[in-house]
This record gives C-alpha cells, structure tokens and sequence, in this order.
C-alpha cells in the first residue's frame, strides 16, 4: 500500500507492506502491532481514568506514531530492504528534526496519514473455514 | 511460509494473513469436493 499524505503542509510518500513490522522491530527494537493494539485500548477511555502505564502510553504517543511514519516514508522513498536495514535510529531523529512542531504526530492529519495507511494495508477478502482460525480473525 | 524478507516487502500484510488463512483452509473438512466431472461441466 503505497499513497502520498501532506504533514504540515509537505508531501510524504508512505509505503506499508508485511515488511513494514520487521522493520519497525529491527530499527526500534519494539513491536509494531502491540504498540498499535496498545492505542486501540485507550481509544474511548477517559485520560482521567488512565493506569499510570497508560497515560505513559499516552504521552509517547506521538513518538510512537513518528516512528511509524518514519518506517512507511523510508519504506516509500528508499524500498530495498538491504538499503532500509542499514538506517539507525539517529536517522530517524534527523527525519524528526524536519517538523516544526515536535508534537506533529499528534495531529489529526498526521494520525490519519499513518492509520490509513496502515489499514489499507491490513484489508482481507479471506476468511477462515476452520475454527481455530475463525477465532484467531475475530 | 518460506517467504524471504524481499518478497514480504511485495505484499500487503492483509495479502500475507490471507495465505495463512487458505493455507489453514487447506485441511478444512469440506462436504463436497470438485473433481475432473466438475471441470468439465462447469467449461
């Protein structure tokens, strides 16, 4: 899934495929999805009733989502995995240094830029006949 | 799967769950299964 998003008014190309967790994991040694599903928890709770790992969760938000975008941007303008596996996590703080407002990744439209295409790259027509994997959808 | 890194970065992630769900369907117990007559008909 390939599209072009505007972030503060300049174009980033954003790339997502199966590739984008490996990554995600081997450049911050974090996982994608569990991050991801962890946002999903706090979606409809109140920041007053946040645990304390929560609101930790909450406040690094916007870090977590400008490494996402960074990983789908690389994955966009540079596409060789052997070329993406030498990037280190200086370069991604370089790539940061190019917003003006440090907390940009809180913002609707970046939000939107790394969900959707996120999402897109996640759709299924698929569906499992066994019941095992019916759970496992579901 | 046996899918090298390369060619994760071809497909989607939803691309990659779907050959994991037909490949689980693979060993679903299904009531009928088309043979050759099958073919024949339907073409």
């Amino acid at each position: 899934m390939r599209q072009t998003r505007t972030i503060e008014g300049k174009p980033f190309d954003l790339a997502s495929n199966a590739f984008t967790p490996i990554f995600y994991r081997q450049l911050f040694k974090r996982d994608f999805l569990v991050e991801l599903n962890n946002f999903r928890a706090l979606k409809g709770k109140k920041a007053k009733d946040f645990t304390s790992e929560e609101l930790q969760l909450y406040t690094d938000r916007s870090e977590a989502f400008a490494r996402m975008a960074f990983c789908m941007n690389k994955q966009a303008e540079i596409g060789d995995i052997l070329e993406l596996q030498k990037l280190t996590i200086n370069d991604f703080y370089s790539w940061l240094s190019i917003f003006e407002n440090p907390s940009v990744f809180t913002t609707a439209e970046a939000l939107n830029a790394v969900l959707s295409t996120w999402t897109n790259n996640t759709a299924q027509l698929v569906e499992g006949k066994n019941a095992e994997s019916r759970e496992i959808e579901s | 799967m046996g899918l090298s890194m390369d060619e994760l970065s071809l497909i989607s992630l939803g691309f990659l769950y779907e050959m994991m769900t037909e490949q689980d369907n693979d060993s679903y117990d299904y009531d009928y299964i088309a043979d050759q007559s099958d073919i024949n008909k339907f073409f």
